[in-house]
């Protein structure tokens, strides 16, 4: 039988084979003149490739309206009696927004989008826990109310290795000062309201992990509580550690790792590592 | 009610209302200064100007106009700031030269004295530059005198007075290619056209204070990182008592020395104001011709250089003391607001720490002075300023940089305390690696002259240790092996004035094959007592 409440994302919230029994509306992306549609026709391996030797900036799109409302109509159409569609905050992307408008012309009394206020493994973490309860067969309300109580406790601290990246995307933002810096600082990144934000500086980017580390745990808590998702950008073998570390420290109640996608991709470049966690 | 006399009480409420609108939008005109060199402080120097002008004509009990424009006149010459402040202060002696058998004037008399006022200025300059303060005066006095003309009233003169300033100043940025590019009109023309509209403000009611506000400046924008100062690079002011050289001749004589050059004055009492690259020297040679004073030299590559980073509204401020130029970058780059060169054999004084924490824009500065030498010199700062001083316990140049980190993490917060902003700093040790200047024992390690040793900065309870080793690399790993048990986390090396990158970088990679699991970081320190600093992060 299928679950009465279908649930929706986007490819930014890199679920890759995690997303079993969600449908993922995948975005676009462009390397010049080529068009690849994530996670379908580009591994992250491909892509991470891409932008480190092609001259060509990526730019992710968005999908189409139409691209949303045909999944809710198949949803529907397929016996789903309620939609929840959760998307990358609406602050970063205009996914939710494409959503949004998709939701307006099929059925605006049975899909409830949601803006995660996060991105990556962040917006991951909700739309897999949203699942869980789907299966379990609790009430759409249920579930948009859990999501909404978790989404200000959906927590993100990353170090990038290089600021290269952001800088290329535009994105660089309140990191400014970082930049032609004579000194190597590792920023750690947080969002903040739905942006990216900076949490500190370190000197190096051993340091940074240590601290990710030391901050989540000292944000948990309580042990075997939090769930965790921990989000590399080519690192499996770093994320692996991390995963250790944050298994010695707080023992999560459930923890994942992905690899973050283009939408992020783009921006931390390779070698990036980050944890979010709802603790 | 008309005012048709001017006589030496309006006078000099006409100099209180003209100060009262410069000292409020100064700001304003400091961030439009962009010529001849974009140090941002034009509207301040033009404020004590004018300031002078005014103590010194409220020091006259008279009513007399002659009198009180005479003493105007002096103040401003004797208290005159920069290139726009000479300029204010030749405008003034050419008005005082104008009126001076008068007890009061009409407004014919008034525009024709302001037209002398302006002549005077233009002849005290080298080379006059359209496109600055001097068109919008000039442009100002032409209106004054065609209004004057047909108008008895001092508050419609100068109304027309105002418009024609305030239209010469939007053409500047066309008779000035360095305005244009940066947007801006020229600050000194502006400084006029504030000090001209306080006094006709306050025309009506007659009272020097008022509460309305000016058109709203042109400030579209400010620095661009293109205007650098890259030659004559200190402003240097002074006057000249009891000289029987003529400005003429003192002209002559300095015009090779550099430029913005402006000799003003006369009847024994001179003042220059010359950007050079030797200030020193041109005092001296002023020297031979009077009694010299108000000797004021500022370095424009730092003035500019701070005002380009912060603006005024900032909550605090950081000045760092660094022993090289690279370490000198390393603290701007990190957020020090004014970097000050010294430490070893070079300590800073007092009164250096005291001028760069001024040159701060902010009520709370924080002083690191990296040297334990300079420790005790940075304390004594406080005490000489208004600004609140926080030194920053950073006895060795590699704590400085663990504290700026400190501060770092704690943006634009004038409330951390020293201990927070080195709480999270991991150094070890730190230390130096130089040739020994003479034969030495210190800690039962004995070192000969010309020697390359390693000083082990004390730390933790020890004391100052030498270090040897067959060479720098193996000196530098004998180093973090006293300083730390286990591997540490990070080593940084700086090099030294006479050391190449690729001999830091050699020496870190011996010391990464040393201790894998630490980061090695090499980078130009830039100072000349010593081949490289070393600092050891646990």
């Amino acid at each position: 039988m299928s679950a009465k409440v279908a649930i929706v994302t986007d490819s930014i919230a890199d679920l890759g084979e995690l997303a079993v029994e969600i449908t993922v509306v995948p975005l676009t992306i462009t390397f010049g003149s080529q068009q690849f549609t994530d996670g379908v026709d580009l591994t992250a391996e491909q892509f991470y490739d891409k932008l480190e030797h092609d001259h060509d900036q990526p730019k992710t799109a968005q999908p189409a309206p139409a691209a949303f409302a045909d999944a809710y109509r198949r949803l529907l159409a397929g016996g789903a009696e309620h939609i929840v569609s959760l998307h990358a905050s609406a602050e970063l992307s205009g996914t939710y927004n494409s959503a949004s408008l998709a939701a307006q012309q099929v059925a605006p009394d049975r899909i409830t989008v949601i803006d995660t206020r996060n991105a990556s493994a962040g917006e991951g973490l909700l739309v897999l826990c949203a699942r869980e309860q789907a299966a379990r067969g609790d009430s759409v309300d249920a579930i948009v109310a859990q999501a909404r109580a978790d989404i200000p406790n959906d927590l993100l601290f990353a170090a990038i290795p290089t600021l290269t990246y952001l800088a290329r995307g535009g994105r660089i933002g309140p990191l400014q000062s970082l930049l032609g810096n004579v000194l190597q600082i590792v920023p750690i990144i947080t969002l903040k309201d739905g942006l990216v934000a900076e949490h500190n500086k370190v000197r190096t980017f051993a340091r940074a992990v240590d601290q990710i580390i030391d901050i989540v745990a000292s944000r948990v808590p309580q042990k075997r509580h939090a769930r965790c998702a921990v989000m590399h950008s080519v690192a499996p073998q770093l994320a692996q550690k991390v995963c250790e570390r944050l298994e010695a420290a707080i023992e999560p109640a459930s923890m994942i790792t992905t690899c973050a996608g283009p939408t992020v991709g783009t921006h931390a470049g390779p070698g990036a590592v980050g944890v979010f966690f709802i603790p | 009610m008309q005012v048709i006399a001017c006589d030496g009480t309006l006078f000099a409420d006409f100099l209180v209302a003209g100060t009262y609108f410069l000292r409020k939008y100064r700001s304003v005109v400091n961030d439009l200064n962009v010529f001849p060199v974009p140090d941002g402080d034009t509207g301040t120097n033009m404020f004590f100007t004018v300031r002078a002008a005014m103590v010194e004509a409220h020091k006259q009990h008279t009513r007399s106009l002659k009198d009180v424009a005479a003493a105007a006149a002096q103040g401003s010459l004797m208290g005159a700031r920069g290139n726009s402040g000479v300029i204010i202060s030749q405008m003034f002696r050419g008005f005082a030269h104008a009126v001076r058998h008068r007890d009061a004037i009409n407004t014919l008399e008034f525009a024709s004295a302001l037209a002398d006022g302006v002549q005077a200025a233009r002849k005290a300059l080298l080379k006059p530059v359209e496109g600055t303060i001097l068109s919008v005066a000039g442009a100002a006095a032409n209106a004054c005198f065609k209004a004057a003309a047909a108008e008895p009233d001092f508050y419609a003169v100068l109304h027309a007075t105002v418009d024609a300033a305030n239209e010469a100043l939007e053409k500047t940025p066309e008779q000035l290619a360095v305005l244009k590019e940066a947007k801006v009109v020229d600050a000194g023309g502006q400084g006029f056209v504030y000090f001209m509209e306080g006094i006709l403000r306050m025309l009506p009611g007659r009272s020097p204070y008022t509460t309305a506000f000016p058109r709203n400046p042109v400030r579209r924008t400010t620095f661009t990182s293109k205007q650098t100062v890259e030659t004559h690079r200190f402003c240097t002011e002074f006057v000249i008592n009891q000289t029987a050289t003529q400005p003429d001749a003192l002209r002559a004589l300095l015009t090779p020395h550099g430029d913005s050059l402006i000799v003003a004055g006369g009847d024994g009492t001179i003042r220059v104001h010359l950007h050079t690259d030797y200030p020193e020297k041109v005092a001296d040679m002023a020297r031979e011709h009077g009694d010299v004073s108000r000797l004021k030299i500022d370095n424009m590559e730092e003035q500019h250089n701070v005002l380009v980073v912060d603006r005024e509204s900032k909550p605090r401020g950081i000045v760092a003391v660094a022993p090289g130029e690279g370490f000198a970058k390393i603290f701007k780059e990190l957020g020090a607001d004014v970097v000050v060169i010294g430490g070893a054999t070079m300590n800073p004084s007092v009164k250096d720490l005291l001028v760069a924490v001024n040159k701060v824009l902010a009520p709370v500065v924080y002083l690191l002075p990296n040297d334990k030498n300079i420790m005790l010199a940075a304390k004594e700062v406080d005490a000489l300023t208004e600004r609140r001083i926080v030194v920053l316990p950073t006895p060795t140049v590699a704590d400085g940089v663990a504290a700026m980190f400190g501060l770092l993490n704690h943006p634009d917060d004038p409330n951390v305390s020293a201990d927070q902003a080195l709480a999270d700093s991991m150094v070890a040790g730190s230390g130096s690696i130089f040739r020994a200047g003479r034969d030495a024992q210190i800690g039962g390690v004995s070192v000969t002259r010309n020697e390359l040793v390693g000083a082990l900065e004390g730390r933790n309870g020890h004391a100052e240790r030498l270090v040897e080793g067959p060479d720098a690399a193996a000196i530098a790993v004998a180093m973090v092996r006293a300083s730390v048990e286990s591997d540490p986390s990070l080593v940084t090396l700086y090099y030294g004035h006479a050391r190449r990158r690729k001999e830091a970088e050699a020496i870190a990679q011996t010391l990464k094959a040393q201790f894998p699991s630490a980061s090695v970081e090499a980078y130009y320190g830039g100072q000349p007592t010593s081949d490289y600093v070393i600092s050891i992060e646990r």
